[in-house]
């Protein structure tokens, strides 16, 4: 989820629509407004309201300063996980 | 929001929400309002009926989604326990066994329970206060109201003395029956929040459903019942016991 904002904003739809669009990550996309809840709770990812074209307003997602500090040790810790998996599955 | 929107997206509404309802309100609104919004923005209102129950079904399960909210929140699943079945009672004639403290101990439990929304709870503390200690209470202090009696001796022409009793008052017939309206509400509403509240407890187990059935329900509801005929009968005594003077 951190991830798919590390470049630029996105509001709430697009981003549950992405990442459940990803292949065995979610299988319901309800579950992840919590989840979305949880991050703005911790501080990782902020909210803004802006008007979108034809329709009521859209809440923006971003990373802070903390969320974006939370996804580089993730990135890292994730590469050296993958990286040990990979070694002892297909040496 | 849309007028023209189908009618299975407020089902899965209304799903979901009941199954958010032992969330805090706040997290609870605030949780469907985002969910309302994706389903509003991701299907048109001219879908059909199956796109718009595919769009459901990615959405997930509404206790799916409750799950994992709880999971946010901390919050352990609700389930009915003795709180919840001892507020049942209480509520409804805790205050005729022990006289307010009972119903009084029936609000307190009933608040501290998770397995019920605060309108729930507002309903069966505010509708009838007192549960059906209400209607009891008042049901006895009228009854020596109805007629006020006096009684005297006076002496008549043969000179004998003769116990005259007096009896003033007495209500109409369209007062009378006003009461009974009001005391047949006050016995009724009662009964309906409590059996409200227990249709509205999250099925804790399998078959405990019916919770009049034998079960963990029936003993506190047996004490209840005969607390209530104890005091019924006691009642009807008390009605008759010296202090009522008869007519001569």
């Amino acid at each position: 989820m951190l991830a798919l904002l590390r470049d630029d904003e996105r509001y709430a739809v697009e981003l549950v629509q992405e990442l459940a669009g990803k292949d065995g990550l979610v299988t319901s996309e309800g579950t992840l407004y919590p989840l979305l809840s949880r991050l703005r709770r911790e501080g990782v990812v902020e909210t803004t309201w802006r008007e979108s074209p034809g329709g009521p307003p859209r809440r923006y997602y971003a990373l802070t300063l903390a969320g974006r500090s939370v996804l580089d040790v993730f990135t890292a810790e994730w590469a050296r996980f993958r990286d040990t998996v990979d070694g002892i599955i297909a040496p | 929001m849309s007028t023209t929107r189908s009618p299975l997206i407020d089902r899965y509404l209304t799903e979901l929400r009941g199954a958010l309802r032992e969330m805090p309100r706040r997290h609870r609104d605030e949780l469907v309002a985002e969910i309302e919004a994706h389903i509003e923005q991701t299907v048109p209102d001219s879908a059909s009926d199956a796109e718009v129950l595919t769009a459901l079904d990615r959405m997930g399960d509404p206790e799916q989604i409750a799950a994992a909210e709880r999971e946010r929140l901390g919050i352990e699943p609700a389930t009915a326990g003795w709180l919840e079945w001892l507020a049942i009672p209480l509520l409804l004639v805790g205050g005729i066994v022990i006289p307010l403290v009972g119903w009084i101990v029936g609000v307190v439990f009933l608040w501290l329970s998770r397995c019920w929304t605060t309108r729930d709870k507002l309903l069966a503390t505010l509708l009838v206060p007192g549960g059906l200690a209400l209607p009891f209470v008042l049901s006895v202090s009228t009854v020596g109201g109805v007629e006020a009696c006096s009684t005297g001796t006076r002496t008549n022409q043969s000179g004998h003395q003769v116990t005259v009793t007096h009896c003033t008052g007495g209500t109409s017939t369209a007062v009378q029956i006003g009461w009974m309206v009001v005391l047949a509400f006050l016995i009724i509403a009662p009964i309906y929040t409590a059996v409200r509240l227990g249709r509205r407890l999250p099925p804790s187990g399998r078959s405990r459903r019916a919770f009049w059935l034998p079960g963990r329900a029936s003993l506190p509801l047996l004490l209840a019942g005969a607390a209530l005929g104890g005091a019924a009968v006691w009642y009807y005594q008390s009605t008759r016991a010296p202090g009522h003077t008869a007519r001569v």
